[in-house]
């Protein structure tokens, strides 16, 4: 059959003989004449497909990085595990800290314009 | 947020050179740097976006662990390349979907192409495919089966060599070849046969008005 050889002429995969028959028979009959076309423009259309066409999941760098993150976690030393862990400790009270420093100022601030609304109310 | 944007101008080279290093934010802008373009890859490979996103994100766990072997012979983004469709293929084999026989086009089977389809077109500029419409074709690819969607892929899409892809599936020059060209019919008759049956169906409410 014609159009199984058609991708081959279409790449010149064939050898000259068969090339010109196919070429022969292509210019005389339509019915082929469409299916040629139709294969050149179904691999053009594939070959202007977007190496980007598809997107990747938002949080998929996230999710990526995550993975690492746990990976070279478990992969760490023992010592540098430890590490890991009084890094995260320290940042742990160093959080709290900053937290209850906060929270104090904001009773500290709101105690004084209490005190001078109540200063000014007396007077 | 300045630290960010200084990461994302830097080369590939200065990125995976900082990620040697120990840096993760390096790490990550190279991975939001090519993750559409490894996951559409992906996609069109494994077929379906759940697979894709599981092989896709393999790749880059892979190269988080491999990137000391990056060389700098090719480029960056032809190693990473490489990469995808290898973790594709080996994903692929591990859902043993892929079919490793070879297989012989047997023209006796053959019935994909429907002669009177062809025939029923009437006008030139009714016969032409309208091959411009991306989710159309894209959806015809992805259910392709592997052993046709794999090799047109990666010629068609990807830009490979016959003699590349024959060595990442690991089947001979010829089957690799003829898988393509049978699947490019495929594709084709697809996309002609389903336009061919709504202009019919167009042709028969206007016949019966």
């Amino acid at each position: 059959m014609i159009d199984e050889r058609l991708p081959y002429y279409m790449e010149e995969e064939l050898p000259s003989a068969s090339r010109e028959d196919i070429k022969r028979h292509v210019l005389g009959c339509a019915e082929c004449q469409r299916r040629y076309e139709g294969l050149k423009r179904t691999v053009s259309a594939l070959k202007s497909i977007d190496k980007y066409v598809m997107k990747a999941p938002v949080d998929f760098a996230e999710n990526v990085m995550g993975r690492i993150m746990k990976l070279v976690y478990e992969n760490c030393s023992e010592k540098k595990r430890a590490a890991f862990y009084r890094l995260n400790k320290k940042n742990v009270i160093v959080g709290a800290s900053i937290v209850a420093a906060l929270v104090f100022l904001g009773i500290e601030i709101s105690y004084s314009i209490h005190k001078r609304q109540l200063k000014a109310k007396l007077s | 947020m300045r630290v960010k944007l200084n990461l994302r101008r830097l080369s590939d080279e200065k990125l995976i050179a900082r990620s040697l290093h120990g840096e993760l934010e390096a790490f990550e802008a190279l991975v939001k740097r090519y993750k559409d373009e490894v996951y559409t890859s992906a996609y069109f490979m494994m077929g379906n976006p759940v697979d894709a996103h599981d092989a896709s994100q393999e790749v880059f766990i892979k190269l988080y662990g491999s990137l000391g072997k990056f060389g700098g012979r090719s480029s960056f983004s032809t190693w990473l390349y490489r990469m995808t469709v290898n973790t594709c293929i080996d994903a692929i084999r591990s859902r043993k979907r892929y079919q490793t026989r070879n297989v012989e086009i047997n023209s006796e089977n053959e019935n994909v192409i429907n002669m009177s389809s062809y025939a029923n077109i009437s006008s030139p500029e009714e016969e032409l495919l309208r091959v411009e419409n991306k989710d159309r074709i894209i959806s015809e690819i992805v259910v392709l089966e592997d052993k046709y969607r794999i090799p047109l892929v990666l010629r068609d899409i990807c830009g490979y060599s016959y003699k590349d892809i024959s060595d990442f599936v690991g089947l001979p020059l010829g089957t690799i070849k003829s898988n393509i060209f049978r699947a490019r019919r495929i594709l084709r008759d697809s996309l002609y046969k389903e336009r061919n049956v709504l202009l019919r169906e167009a042709k028969i409410k206007d016949d019966e008005r």
